[in-house]
């Protein structure tokens, strides 16, 4: 076992973290092709039933260290991924407060990002799709059962009491309020497999009252970007894709309770260039992860069996800590699941 | 050797007893016939563990199996880690903690058993721990209550404060930091146990102990602090114990009186006053909680030099009695707490006074019946005054060098250290606004190894390069000055960033500054400074440099006085009635063994003076004032008692009145200061002439309090008065030290005769040089010399007398007695009870006359008779028919010449050369032709019925000196001379 009780446990809840989930695919007859580079998401390229996905378009922004990239050179290499995918436009990492043995720090929050890439053809034309209809409890319900959602009204938001979440306020409005098509969804996923039990004895370990929590907790609003916004925005310039956009839905990850400071869920919907019959989809799945996580024990990676229990390990599903479909399968199963889970919902609506 | 498996199962054995079975633990199993029960154990152990842990409800064989489970693994890839292979830990846990037969055991019983038996053999005894009381650092103030010194073991340096006296917040912060579940456990806090042996699975920094109090308390003070498993296991059993033994209070206060907390301190008491100027019983929650934090490194999160660290770790504290609920939630958590305010910190370091502080532990013990000063805090009421012993220190060093660079004996061995890696650390580290050289700071921050010799350091600069150059180096105060360097040696050693120790010679008028190279010297020396009327010990320097050498010459060491014991025969000839101006012979003499038997040749004793010349008479004073062995020797015969054996008699037993000596060896050359003596008892017996008798009992401690309370109070009464002596011989001799100022062996500082009295001394062959002199205040000793080195003596070297080397020393010290002690006032006229008995009056000073002739006259004091009349022992030993009435170029008053041309300096005699290769004048050999005074065997004067028709005879009938003819080879002449 590693660490002192308190790294030791909060590595476990880490791995708990990257275990959980099984975004579970309902739609099976669609499968997922790795891509090594964005050349790979070419609309040309793209086969039917087929999800081509890329979360690792280079090494060269990649931190070797926990195989993400940092946030500065995300934002520096990527601008306008960080335009759209982060909780805002003007989003910088947090600088926050915290109390670490009794003293009350002020800190920049450094974040490592996962940002995952999917593209996939809806045999449907962009005008069959009422995107809108989407923006409902059961549509994200299915997308990942592992997940239990509830709506909520944002006034009942933990993020608006809980300073962890205060730095990701929109600067004009508040989450879940003055848009037309929104919902606020509160949701929980308990981690799965072996992580809680991780988790349980990593609590008895350590001292102090405070424990980790063996499941995640975190708000969203899904929201309908119609495609006159789209344009204003600009949004589709992050495609590639220059056919008129046909809608968004977005879906904006603004609090969670650990290990993560914000998430994204970004689908832009997009006439095919070529068969007016299909419907070009490109999937963002952005999650920023708290630098501070993985860079716990870095230095069991490479040593076995205690590597299944660092963090970074974890989270990109390296662990046999791993387990399920979900979160706790590790970020990138958990992002591919989503996609196809997503593919196949629309597909079939 | 056993695997770490074998270790840690048999820790786990240790462990598994003191939590489940702390009563019945046993420290011996047997190989063969206990591995089931110490399978038991260690079952119930790993149920207590997971009791306690609260997780017997969690599958952790599965979570091992799970980790175990590594995708990544490849073929042949190592699972061992820190030595520990996983597999046998999975292997353990189903063997003892759920009791399934195993295949392959993990580990073999049989070893853990053994292992366990061989760390728990000879286990300290935990009962010690009752009641004990740690050593504590006492303090050492000067004689104006100023504190001095601190005197403690090393790392003891404590104060000893009761629980009590430790306000419960303070106790609590400590607990906070340290040991949450103190009150809790049982010595062992098994959660904690466990934690850290997690994190040092995983840290690869330092390991952590997971100790409680009661288990540091054992690690430090009876099983030591080896980071094996073997201590780990005694350190637990013991600490168990200790539970048994100790109530929870008696073990916080052992602890918290022997953690060190930075500052160079251990304990709390300590620490308090060392951080914050208090005693522990005033420290704040704050201030408590500071040193609380302290207790994890004392030196990482000194507050001195990492001000934010300590700050970080006061908050930690803070936060912990926060949620231990002592402190209020608005007392801990916000932001950095504010350190609390911190007293400079006084380094208990000084550069004087090593071998005095000594002497304060010596006499604690010795007068005190304290066994060790540093038993407890005592505060030790001392007689020093720090002025005057740095500056008796800096006289030493320098007259010490100054000898050795007079007689040519400076041997330069090396520099006292190299800087040139810490310049080039200084010239890396260079700190914004620091305008200093990197020199000059490497300088600033070097330990120099003498670190209580009192001369400059100074770093080499620049070495001479061709003709004309000088070589240049720097100081402290980063001035850079040439250095002058006259010993070859050390010129073809010395580098470039050498350190050097050098006197300075400020600049004087338009000349400049510069520094003298000065060299560890070889010779040996101590001064003592005594103040008369009570025997304080004011100052007390006991060799060149305590680092070189921890022995205290003036307390610890006899040397031969030589010459500087001779005041003592001159006391006892002026006892008994002789007068200063009573005139005495300074002819060759030979005394005969004492006591009765046979004698043989070699036994008789023929001393010599000083300069080898012989002859002529002279007074009582002028026979002191200038040192004549041959006159002392003479006194012997009448002088003081009525033969010689009788005056060594009386000579002996004044020597032990006056406590010079604890006995006396009766032996003629002791007259003349072969007997070896502590300085500190020959500045005592000056002072006793300084007080007209009055010994006073040298002491370096006034008294010594614990508590407050008084444990040793120094005893005014122990001051003895010389009886046998009165104050009117007391005062005469006084007044003949004075003229060995005035115009005898120490007249090189003829200008303090008003105000100072004393003798110079030197032994055989030059071994020893001394000059004892008194103000009306304080007595000076000095003493120089070798060390003896495998029971051999080594000369100072011809010349090399008390009056060369040892009174330059004395000026300074005495100047500074007169600036620091009292000041300088003319000698004091004779008390009222000398007075009684004493009638002044100017005499000749050579002929002792009281008419006054063309000579010098002097006034000199006489014993009076009853009527008044003055005592006139002039001629009592030589008649005054035998003075020839004019005194020679020495100031020698010669005896008459007699048909056998003695007198003083007879060229025309017989000389021989002695054993030492010089030409000195010849003893009387009894078998030979006659030519000195010869005492009969049996006390009887001429007896000898060889020489009874030798003409001419002196006033006592004795036969006048023969020249004669010498055998180079006689033997008597290697006899030694004082």
């Amino acid at each position: 076992m590693i660490g002192t009780p308190k790294r030791y446990a909060f590595l476990l809840g880490l791995a708990a973290l990257a275990a959980a989930s099984s975004a579970r695919v309902e739609a099976q007859e669609f499968r997922i092709e790795e891509a090594t580079s964005l050349a790979a998401l070419a609309v040309e390229g793209l086969k039917p039933k087929t999800i081509t996905f890329v979360d690792r378009p280079g090494d060269e922004l990649i931190d070797p260290d926990v195989g993400l990239i940092r946030f500065e050179d995300w934002a520096q290499a990527k601008p306008l991924e960080k335009q759209f995918l982060t909780p805002f436009p003007s989003y910088l990492e947090p600088t926050v407060e915290a109390t670490v043995d009794g003293v009350r720090k002020r800190f920049k929050e450094r974040l490592h990002m996962y940002v995952g890439e999917a593209r996939f053809a809806l045999a449907r034309p962009p005008d069959s799709i009422d995107l809108a209809s989407f923006v409902s409890l059961p549509f994200v319900e299915r997308i990942d059962p592992a997940v239990k959602h509830n709506l909520i009204t944002p006034a009942e938001a933990i993020s608006a009491k809980d300073p962890r979440a205060a730095h990701n306020q929109h600067p004009l409005r508040r989450w879940c309020e003055a848009r037309p098509v929104t919902i606020c969804i509160h949701s929980r996923y308990q981690f799965e497999g072996k992580l809680p039990i991780g988790i349980k004895i990593a609590n008895k370990l350590r001292e102090g009252a405070k424990k980790i929590p063996d499941y995640l907790e975190f708000e969203s609003e899904l929201t309908f970007r119609p495609a006159a916004e789209i344009a204003e925005m600009g949004l589709a310039n992050l495609t590639g894709l220059d056919t008129p956009p046909a809608g968004a839905l977005e879906q904006n990850i603004f609090y969670i309770n650990q290990v993560m400071q914000f998430g994204k869920l970004l689908a832009l919907f997009q006439a095919h260039p070529t068969d007016a019959k299909q419907t070009v989809v490109t999937v963002f799945i952005a999650l920023a992860i708290e630098s501070g996580v993985l860079a716990k024990k870095k230095e069991f990676v490479k040593v076995p069996v205690l590597r299944n229990l660092v963090p970074a390990q974890v989270l990109a599903g390296k662990s046999s800590f791993n387990s399920g479909n979900s979160i706790s399968a590790g970020l990138p199963v958990y992002a591919r699941n989503q996609v196809k889970a997503i593919a196949s919902i629309l597909e079939r609506k | 050797m056993e695997s770490i498996l074998v270790k840690i199962f048999a820790t786990a054995l240790a462990l598994s007893q003191v939590t489940t079975a702390p009563n019945a633990l046993k420290t011996r199993f047997d190989r063969a016939q206990d591995q089931q029960l110490v399978a038991q154990l260690l079952h119930a152990g790993c149920a207590h563990m997971r009791k306690a842990f609260d997780i017997e409800d969690i599958n952790v064989e599965d979570l091992i199996s799970t980790a175990m489970d590594d995708p990544q693994a490849v073929t042949g890839e190592s699972k061992a880690f820190h030595g520990i292979n996983f597999a046998d830990l999975q292997t353990a846990y189903r063997q003892f903690c759920k009791n399934e037969p195993v295949a392959v055991p993990a580990v073999d019983l049989g070893d853990v058993i053994d292992f366990y038996n061989k760390a728990t053999a000879d286990l300290p005894d935990h009962a010690k721990l009752k009641g004990m009381k740690l050593p504590g650092a006492s303090v050492v103030l000067d004689r104006r209550g100023e504190r001095f010194a601190e005197v403690f073991e090393e790392n003891q340096r404590r104060v000893w404060v009761p629980l009590a006296d430790i306000p419960e917040q303070v106790q609590k912060a400590f607990l906070a930091a340290e040991d949450r579940r103190f009150y809790q456990h049982k010595g062992i806090d098994e959660r904690g146990l466990i934690r850290a042996f997690i994190g040092n699975l995983a840290s690869s920094g330092r390991p952590q102990g997971g100790s409680t109090i009661t288990q540091q308390i054992v690690k430090n003070l009876l099983v030591g602090e080896d980071l094996t498993y073997e201590r780990k296991i005694r350190e637990m059993i013991v600490a168990s114990r200790v539970e048994h033994t100790l109530s929870k209070a008696e073990i916080l206060e052992l602890y918290l009186n022997s953690v060190y907390l930075g500052r160079g301190s251990w304990g709390i008491e300590l620490a308090a006053r060392s951080y914050f100027g208090k005693s522990a019983k005033e420290l704040t929650v704050e201030e408590g909680a500071l040193l609380a934090g302290l207790t994890k490194g004392p030196n990482y999160f000194n507050p001195d030099r990492h001000p934010a660290r300590a700050q970080e770790r006061l908050a930690y504290v803070l936060s912990r009695l926060q949620e231990d609920g002592v402190l209020a939630a608005d007392q801990a958590g916000r932001g950095l707490p504010t350190l609390p305010k911190l007293v400079p910190y006084e380094r208990p370091r000084r550069d004087i006074g090593f071998h005095f502080v000594d002497q304060v532990a010596r006499e604690a013990k010795s007068l005190g019946g304290i066994d060790a000063i540093t038993s407890h805090s005592y505060t030790v009421r001392s007689t020093i005054n720090p002025q005057l012993q740095r500056a008796v220190e800096e006289a030493l060093q320098e007259g010490l060098s100054r000898y050795e660079r007079s007689a040519g004996r400076v041997q330069f061995r090396s520099a006292e250290a190299n800087l040139g890696q810490a310049v080039q650390r200084a010239e890396a580290e260079k700190k914004p606004g620091d305008r200093r050289p990197a020199w000059q700071r490497a300088l600033a921050n070097a330990r120099l190894p003498l670190y209580d010799v009192h001369w400059t350091p100074a770093i080499v600069l620049e070495k001479p390069s061709g003709k004309g150059g000088a070589w240049r180096v720097g100081v402290t105060d980063g001035r850079v000055l040439p250095l002058s360097v006259d010993n070859a040696v050390a010129q073809r050693k010395l580098a470039l960033y050498d350190v050097v120790l050098a006197r300075l010679a400020e600049s004087k008028g338009k000349g400049a500054a510069r520094a003298e190279l000065r060299v560890r010297p070889l010779v040996q020396g101590t001064v003592v400074v005594l103040e008369n009327k009570t025997g304080r010990i004011l100052a007390m320097a006991g060799g060149f440099s305590y680092p070189l050498s921890q022995l205290n010459r003036a307390t610890q060491a006899v040397r031969q006085p030589g010459s500087a014991i001779k005041p003592l025969s001159y006391l006892a000839a002026l006892q008994n009635g002789l007068q200063p101006n009573t005139l005495v012979s300074d002819d060759p003499i030979t005394l005969p063994p004492l006591g009765s038997g046979r004698a043989r040749e070699r036994d008789y004793w023929t001393p010599k003076n000083y300069d080898g010349g012989y002859g002529g008479v002279l007074t009582l004073r002028r026979a002191l004032e200038n040192s004549r062995n041959l006159a002392t020797v003479h006194l012997l015969d009448g002088g003081i008692e009525s033969s010689p054996e009788a005056s060594l008699d009386r000579l002996c037993k004044l020597a032990l009145e006056a406590q010079i000596y604890r006995e006396c060896l009766r032996y003629y050359p002791f007259v003349l200061g072969a007997e070896p003596v502590r300085p500190i008892d020959l500045a005592a017996f000056y002072a006793t002439i300084a007080n007209e008798g009055v010994r006073p009992a040298p002491h370096v401690i006034d008294s010594i309090e614990r508590n407050g309370t008084i444990v040793y109070r120094h005893d005014p009464k122990s001051s003895v008065n010389v009886s046998s002596v009165d104050h009117a011989a007391f005062y005469q001799l006084k007044t003949m030290l004075q003229g060995v100022l005035a115009r005898g062996t120490a007249r090189s500082i003829s200008g303090l005769a008003p105000y100072v009295a004393g003798k110079t001394g030197t032994s055989d062959d030059e071994n020893d040089a001394w000059f004892i002199g008194f103000s009306n205040d304080v007595t000076v000793a000095v003493w120089i010399g070798y060390d003896n080195a495998a029971g051999k003596r080594r000369t100072l070297g011809g010349g090399a007398t008390g009056g060369h080397i040892a009174v330059p020393i004395f000026e300074p010290v005495i100047q500074a007695a007169w600036a620091n002690v009292a000041p300088k006032t003319g000698l004091a006229p004779p008390s009222p009870e000398a007075k009684r008995h004493l009638a002044c009056k100017s005499i000749d000073l050579e002929s002792g006359e009281m008419q006054l002739s063309s000579g010098r006259a002097i006034t000199e004091c006489f014993r009076i008779d009853r009527n008044g009349h003055i005592l006139d022992t002039q001629y009592q030993l030589v008649a005054r028919g035998d003075v020839y009435g004019e005194h020679d170029s020495r100031g020698y008053y010669s005896v008459a010449p007699n048909p056998y041309g003695y007198g003083h300096e007879q060229r025309g005699g017989y000389y021989y050369y002695d054993g030492n290769g010089r030409y000195v004048p010849a003893p009387r050999d009894p078998s030979r032709p006659q030519g000195q005074y010869y005492y009969g065997q049996y006390g009887t004067y001429g007896r000898d019925p060889r020489y009874q028709a030798q003409p001419p005879r002196d006033p006592y009938g004795r036969e006048y000196q023969t020249p004669q003819r010498i055998d180079p080879g006689y033997i008597w002449g290697n006899r030694p001379s004082y």
